[in-house]
């Protein structure tokens, strides 16, 4: 590799990474708990509304759908989102469209009273032109008897990590995240060219007795090449699942000339487009198809999608792993008018594309994987995370002298330093809030959402002022663990009796994130107080 | 390139998998390279291997609408 080669590798990769190095930081860092979401979400439920068994009696899907949607202003022409219990979750998740006011309500109800009074074609276009709704209920259900335990979704830390993770909660967000990823793959080729040479030679190389620049240096080189394979296999797949649109918009029409319904089945991606047809028609026995379902596809449904319920054209799809596989989804689409499962629409069989992505997506997500592998890419999303604040500390230490005190290192300490490390105590302060506030409280999610942008904030305006990076640093890492040190206490203090009897009847995920919050609060206090005794 | 590497005999849901996961990386692959580049002339032979694939991407469009 030549010199001058080597050289712009370097510029890029730096300029590069300082200006993405927040958003992928903060990609990163939700995504490490995003590994952990099912966990942390029966963290924050399940010590409000305990249960004594996880073999419970429960009751019919059918009747507690029915009840549930005699409570809401139910909107057929959108789909029910059930979420089933499973043996690490007692509840059931139903997210129900809702008309948007009475008015629309009336509206639609007109309409479908004028069924065979003009031609059919015709009232159905009609029928499928009226203004859409937009609202929705999430209710949590105690599936042993449909009551409805919280309707104001207050648990919201989970998802809202989750949202962060792909789309930082900004509006076109999955698209940023998808042009912060392709660069990350662009600095994960620029760093393979300047490492190179060195990639086994320097692999053990550690200087801690030279200059934090140095330091700062190994560190990036080290995790860089250890997470590589990681790292790779993030930025790829992040790219495909955010960008995809940039490749499916040129292969329908350089491809396909527009023929969208091919492009579709060739990639085994198959959609309900069918709209409602105003007539009234029985629902299939639910537990009954899911049972068939789980029988003739060696599989669990999980998640049931109910397309136009109690309505003629009605489609009902159920989701599942399939049993000892890596992770196969299965997808199937029921058609309720015959009762069949229309081969148009359940394609994902015969296509190796859908397989193809599949298999990328799950890696990605690490769903097949146990807590063990789960903690592994834990951990290995935490290197990166280091690597990217040793990053940035490499670029403001090589420039401390040449700018000292000028506002553009100051900018640069406070947008990516601050930035980053600010998400840890963000994240502290969103976790707490999450356990202690009332369930009942209406703003409840806005509040745990909030104090994570709020706290963001104000630790990027003390990286601006703060001149001391690394004191900046190791405060951010003290304050933090002082934080789940309090979330600790509240826990073993208010919860701690609550958390045990759960971990008997079966549900030891709320128990084991409150071990791990402890743990990584020790932690945290451990590296603040090393960093500072450094400083 | 896509019809002309479409033309190749590979089962179409196999084609636009490696089609996917190769343009991307190739995509990647061509920005890091100029970003590492000293001088312009690869970059001026990239666009012109751009101009001659979208050239022939347009043929078969046109000819396929009309």
């Amino acid at each position: 590799m030549k010199g001058d080669t080597v050289r712009n590798a370097i510029n890029a990769h730096g300029w590069v990474g300082l200006i993405i190095s927040v958003p992928l930081f903060l990609i990163f860092w939700a995504g490490a708990f995003t590994l952990f979401q099912m966990e942390v979400q029966q963290w924050a439920t399940l010590a409000h509304f305990p249960v004594e068994k996880s073999e419970r009696q429960k009751l019919p899907l059918n009747q507690l759908v029915n009840q549930t949607l005699q409570t809401l202003n139910f909107d057929n022409r959108r789909n029910i989102k059930l979420l089933l219990p499973s043996e690490h979750k007692p509840y059931i998740d139903m997210i129900v469209p809702t008309f948007d006011s009475n008015e629309q309500a009336k509206e639609v109800a007109n309409w479908k009273a004028k069924q065979g009074s003009i031609p059919e074609e015709e009232y159905l276009n009609q029928l499928a032109q009226l203004p859409r709704s937009k609202s929705y209920k999430e209710l949590l259900i105690d599936p042993a008897n449909g009551k409805i335990l919280a309707d104001n979704h207050p648990f919201e830390l989970a998802h809202f990590l989750d949202t962060m993770h792909y789309s930082l909660k900004l509006p076109q967000g999955l698209y940023l995240v998808g042009l912060v990823t392709f660069f990350f793959l662009v600095i994960v080729f620029t760093g393979i060219v300047i490492q190179f040479k060195n990639l086994i030679r320097n692999f053990f190389l550690y200087r801690h007795n030279k200059k934090t620049r140095y330091q700062m240096n190994d560190i990036h080189n080290v995790v860089g090449v250890i997470s590589l394979p990681y790292g790779l296999m993030y930025a790829l797949t992040g790219v495909m699942l955010n960008l995809s649109i940039l490749f499916q918009i040129p292969t329908l029409f350089v491809l396909y000339q527009g023929d969208q319904e091919s492009m579709v089945q060739d990639a085994g991606l198959a959609q309900v487009t069918q709209v409602i047809s105003g007539k009234d028609y029985s629902m299939p026995n639910l537990d009954e198809l899911i049972q068939d379902i789980n029988q003739s596809r060696n599989t669990s449904i999980q998640r049931l999608n109910l397309y136009n319920y109690y309505d003629k054209h009605a489609f009902i799809r159920l989701n599942g792993i399939e049993h000892n596989t890596f992770a196969k989804v299965i997808s199937a689409y029921y058609k309720v008018e015959d009762g069949s499962l229309p081969k148009k629409l359940n394609l994902q069989e015969e296509s190796r594309f859908y397989k193809g992505i599949r298999l990328l997506y799950n890696i990605h997500m690490a769903n097949y994987a146990g807590v063990d592998l789960r903690f592994i890419y834990f951990i290995l999303a935490m290197g990166v995370c280091g690597m990217i604040i040793a990053g940035n500390v490499l670029w403001i230490a090589k420039r401390q002298k040449e700018l000292a005190g000028s506002k553009t290192l100051a900018i640069a300490r406070g947008l990516t330093l601050g930035g980053c490390a600010g998400a840890i105590p963000a994240t502290a302060i969103a976790f707490l809030l999450e356990r202690t506030l009332p369930v009942v409280y209406t703003y409840r999610a806005d509040t745990v959402m909030y104090s994570f942008g709020i706290v963001l904030l104000i630790c990027m305006i003390a990286a601006f002022l703060n001149k001391q990076y690394k004191h900046f640093v190791s405060r951010c890492f003290i304050a933090s663990a002082l934080i789940l040190a309090i979330l600790s206490i509240i826990d073993i203090t208010a919860y701690g009796s609550t958390l045990i009897q759960l971990w008997q009847a079966q549900f030891t995920a709320p128990l084991g994130v409150s071990i791990s919050v402890l743990f990584i609060s020790i932690l945290l206090a451990w590296v603040g107080v090393k960093v500072n005794r450094n400083h | 390139m896509l019809n002309v590497a479409y033309s190749l005999p590979i089962d179409r849901d196999i084609y636009l998998l490696i089609g996917f996961i190769g343009g991307v990386l190739l995509w990647a692959g061509i920005m890091s390279y100029f970003y590492c580049a000293n001088t312009l002339k690869p970059i001026a032979i990239s666009f012109a291997v751009f101009i001659v694939s979208a050239a022939i991407n347009t043929l078969f469009y046109t000819q396929a609408i009309s």
